[in-house]
């Protein structure tokens, strides 16, 4: 396999991510919620490695705690794209007839409804925002972008010699399409998924900071930025950290996803 | 008398693990002369087009010396090489699909070469001429231009854009750009590749006959012998990079020396072959050592 | 199929699809339970309290009547009335929307500025350190949601160095000189998140230019490098850009919400968020319809300008071979 410094850092970035999540089910250094007025505002100090903030929350423990919602929304809000997205995508690509044109009017329809504005409908109509609303919300508009990339991979693959061959030979479709097509869809709806894993996490950030996902007691990066927002300028220390962690989240995303495409695409290689 | 084209000692090579590309050419051609590159894909042919033209791409490591009328090129700036190319050297390339600009009708990207080069400085002073006077020369050269190349209806076919055309109409156009400003050295690298074998020929006397009217030498890359033997008057014979046969055209493939032309000029040969045998391959040519020594590769 | 006949399609996909749109943006929030009326009267209502409230906001009837007319009355540009202060909804979202506006499309027009001639650069440099540099930088910038941006921006460039107004918005007529001043750090934090996207954006469609075989023509006769970059890149490379720059204009009407709420501005994101926070649902709905239909609009605007600027969607005759 080819070697790509950008999947190395991306992939190092999103598995710290996913050790801190998995940590934080065993063992957190505090009670990310257990509130003590006598170690208010602590600048990172043993054993706040991170200090404290405005409640004497532990940072360092609320960074844990807010990597598990992290990674849960990107997996579910990916999950719900890639699940509804590919099947629709890969019928699009490979069926005749209106089917693909009205999947594909329907994906731009869907594309007008960016993850923060369903968000905040559903959070409407629902009273108040929560992770479901948020997640739910995210996934849906991720769904446009999952169809185009399963049918345009659809597409490439579909006219191919073996495909023709395999159709020739009267395989049933749903066998063509699980057998041929989906794994040579699949290198592309795995970067698509890691692109959206990202923007499925910057997506939650900016809902929690307008306190249109998880409650207060719900421990998010997104809330914690919301959270330090009074205290900036006293004590920078509180967006620090939240703020470092989703920029390298979603900086792992997007690098992960230029790595897949460099080692599994290879018309990307530069040529000549 | 300095040759117009001299090449000598030219190594070539692409990329950080440095495949060498070209080995030791060395050739030279005179004003008006043609001489035609043969081989087979990833010999070094079109690399060597390329590096003339100084269009290599950056990741390639040339050595050695190419002297155009004396002058140095390898090395030669960017600014300087430009005023060169398109004027006094020009190339026409094998891709007529893709080789022209999409966003831009044909007359203008033909006109542009001419306004390049000549508008500023040579017309203005042959004419003394204004702007307009600068765009109407520019116009109905290029309507000569283009009706020289066989056009049909040059005045509209220049307002098309090339997916309007078809592949033979636009390497038409690509060389009525190389010819426009009569350059001393047009460099055709496979020109009639990409076409219908019925419009190869029409192209192909097409060139001669441009080439012949602006007495300008030629580099006539191609795989095909009997391309070659059509318009050129001597042929360069390259096999994984290196030169390895340099003579006439009719002496070349008469009475090949080189093992690997030998065979070249043999599998081109089909007539020769007595039905049911198995037809000739170049490796039946070479002796095992020159097989496994070849490591140059990448055209 | 000429030009008209396009633009002709495109112009009924766009209506069906704002049809659709509308109705999916009524059904979610008339469609759950509960509604204004219990709302705005609160948990302790009485049933024949809240039952007359709907009949007075017209809730009891059937809701293809009330979609159908709430559809009609936008298009007279009548978004209905607040449900708590009962100002009309159209009167609240003119002057806020132009604010968004400017927003908007200010940071757009810095982005562009911003990333072509940087994304261009990157290409022409990709081997260089430079080159690479711009890549990491952007890989940064995209990295960073837009509110932590403008968080950072208004702590160095409004507190801490105290150049520019932290927040707040004045109209353009009132007095231009702070109407620029107010919008330069929210601008430049969209701007810049947006600006590190379109970089790459541009940057990879050079880099296709670059090689392509039209590219190498132009060199072959006679442009120098940069000359032949903006003669024969140029076009080619918008022509990807702008289907770019569409996605990107309908992304920064939404980050424009979150950068309104950072900096205080009185445009239709915070407009949004308060109806959303009180629950006055006709404004959401109005909102949201019309954030939605901006978004429509953006995105036929950048079909028909694609058609436009590419000739090979003009005609597709071919020439025969002589």
């Amino acid at each position: 396999m080819k070697r790509s410094l950008s999947l190395t850092i991306g992939a190092s970035l999103v598995g710290l991510v996913a050790v801190l999540a998995l940590v934080s089910f065993f063992w957190m250094p505090f009670d990310p919620n257990h509130v003590d007025p006598a170690s208010r505002l602590l600048p990172p100090s043993w054993p706040h490695i991170m200090g404290t903030d405005h409640l004497g929350l532990d940072i360092f423990s609320r960074i844990l705690a807010g990597a598990r919602i992290c990674l849960l929304v990107g997996v579910i809000a990916v999950g719900i794209g890639a699940l509804v997205g590919v099947p629709l995508g890969l019928i699009a690509g490979f069926a005749k007839g209106w089917f693909p044109k009205f999947v594909l009017r329907t994906a731009d329809i869907i594309y007008a409804f960016p993850a923060l504005l369903l968000a905040i409908l559903l959070a409407a109509a629902n009273g108040h925002g929560s992770v479901v609303t948020a997640m739910v919300a995210i996934g849906i508009s991720s769904v446009p972008a999952f169809i185009r990339v399963a049918r345009a991979a659809t597409l490439q693959v579909v006219n191919q010699d073996f495909i023709l061959a395999a159709r020739t030979s009267a395989t049933p479709k749903y066998t063509i399409a699980l057998q041929h097509i989906l794994p040579n869809i699949a290198p592309v709806v795995l970067v698509q998924s890691s692109v959206s894993f990202g923007l499925a996490i910057l997506a939650e950030a900016a809902l929690s900071y307008l306190g249109l996902s998880a409650p207060p007691t719900t421990v998010t990066w997104g809330r914690m930025l919301f959270d330090a927002q009074s205290y900036l300028f006293s004590d920078a220390n509180l967006a620090l950290w939240p703020g470092l962690f989703i920029a390298l989240t979603v900086l792992g995303c997007n690098l992960l996803g230029d790595g897949l495409r460099e080692v599994l695409d290879p018309r990307l290689q530069e040529v000549r | 008398m300095t040759p117009l084209l001299e090449v000598s000692g030219l190594n070539l090579a692409f990329g950080q693990r440095r495949t060498p590309a070209l080995r030791d050419v060395s050739f030279t051609l005179d004003g008006g002369q043609r001489l035609g590159i043969i081989g087979e894909s990833g010999s070094g042919k079109s690399v060597t087009a390329l590096a003339v033209m100084g269009l290599l791409p950056d990741n390639a490591f040339l050595s050695g010396s190419i002297r155009w009328r004396g002058q140095e090129l390898v090395g030669l700036g960017d600014a300087a090489y430009s005023k060169l190319r398109g004027d006094d050297m020009t190339m026409v390339f094998q891709e007529p699909m893709t080789a022209l600009d999409p966003t831009m009708p044909v007359g203008l990207q033909v006109a542009e070469v001419l306004r390049l080069h000549r508008a500023r400085s040579k017309d203005a002073a042959r004419f003394g001429a204004s702007a307009e006077q600068i765009v109407d020369n520019a116009r109905n050269r290029v309507l000569e231009m283009l009706t020289e190349v066989g056009l049909p209806d040059p005045g509209r076919a220049a307002l098309k854009y090339p997916h309007q055309l078809s592949g033979g109409q636009r390497q038409r156009v690509m060389i009525a750009m190389a010819l426009i400003n009569r350059p001393a050295l047009v460099i055709c690298d496979e020109p009639t590749t990409a076409l219908d074998v019925t419009v190869q020929a029409k192209v192909l006397r097409l060139i001669d006959y441009e080439l012949r009217a602006v007495q300008a030498a030629s580099l006539f890359i191609s795989h095909d012998l009997a391309v070659v033997s059509q318009v050129c008057d001597e042929v360069l014979v390259l096999y994984h990079g290196e030169v390895v046969e340099r003579g006439h055209v009719a002496q070349v493939l008469g009475a090949p020396e080189h093992p690997y032309t030998k065979g070249l000029v043999a599998t081109a040969r089909l007539d020769l072959v007595t039905p049911g045998e198995r037809l000739p391959v170049i490796e039946d040519f070479l002796s095992s050592a020159q097989l496994a020594g070849g490591g140059a590769a990448n055209g | 199929m000429s030009v008209v006949r396009v633009l002709a399609s495109r112009v009924g996909v766009f209506a069906i699809s704002l049809l659709v749109a509308s109705l999916a943006v009524f059904c979610v929030v008339n469609a759950l339970p509960g509604d204004v009326a219990g709302t705005i009267l609160g948990t302790n209502a009485t049933p024949q309290a809240i039952a007359e409230l709907r009949a007075q906001l017209g809730l009891d009837r059937p809701l293809p009547l009330r979609y159908i007319e709430w559809l009609g009355g936008m298009f007279r540009g009548d978004f209905g009335v607040s449900a708590f202060t009962y100002e009309p909804i159209g009167a609240l979202i003119r002057p806020r929307l132009a604010v968004t506006c400017w927003l908007v499309f200010l940071s757009v027009g810095l982005a562009v500025t911003l990333a072509i001639p940087v994304g261009k650069y990157a290409a022409l440099r990709r081997k260089k350190f430079t080159g690479q540099l711009v890549s990491v930088v952007s890989q940064f910038g995209m990295a960073v949601p837009a509110f932590l941006m403008g968080i950072i921006l208004s702590l160095v460039f409004a507190v801490r160095l105290g150049w520019l107004p932290a927040n707040g918005y004045t109209p353009l007529l009132v007095d231009p000189l702070d109407w620029a001043r107010r919008l330069v750090l929210p601008c430049t934090a969209l701007a810049l998140v947006q600006g590190a996207v379109l970089v790459r954006y541009v940057r990879n469609a050079f880099i296709d230019v670059l090689q392509e075989d039209y590219f190498r023509t132009a060199r072959s006769v006679g442009w120098p490098l940069r000359a032949a970059v903006n003669r024969h890149g140029m076009r080619n490379a918008a022509l990807q850009v702008v289907t770019v720059l569409g996605l990107q204009l309908a992304t920064l009407f939404v980050g424009a919400i979150v950068i309104e709420k950072v900096f205080v501005i009185p445009g239709l994101g915070s407009l949004l968020i308060d109806a959303v926070a009180k629950r006055d649902l006709p404004i959401v709905q109005g909102v949201v319809m019309l954030l939605v239909a901006l978004i429509l609009i953006i995105n036929a605007a950048v079909d028909v300008l694609y058609v436009l600027i590419d000739p090979r969607l003009k005609s597709d005759t071919e020439g025969v071979d002589v």
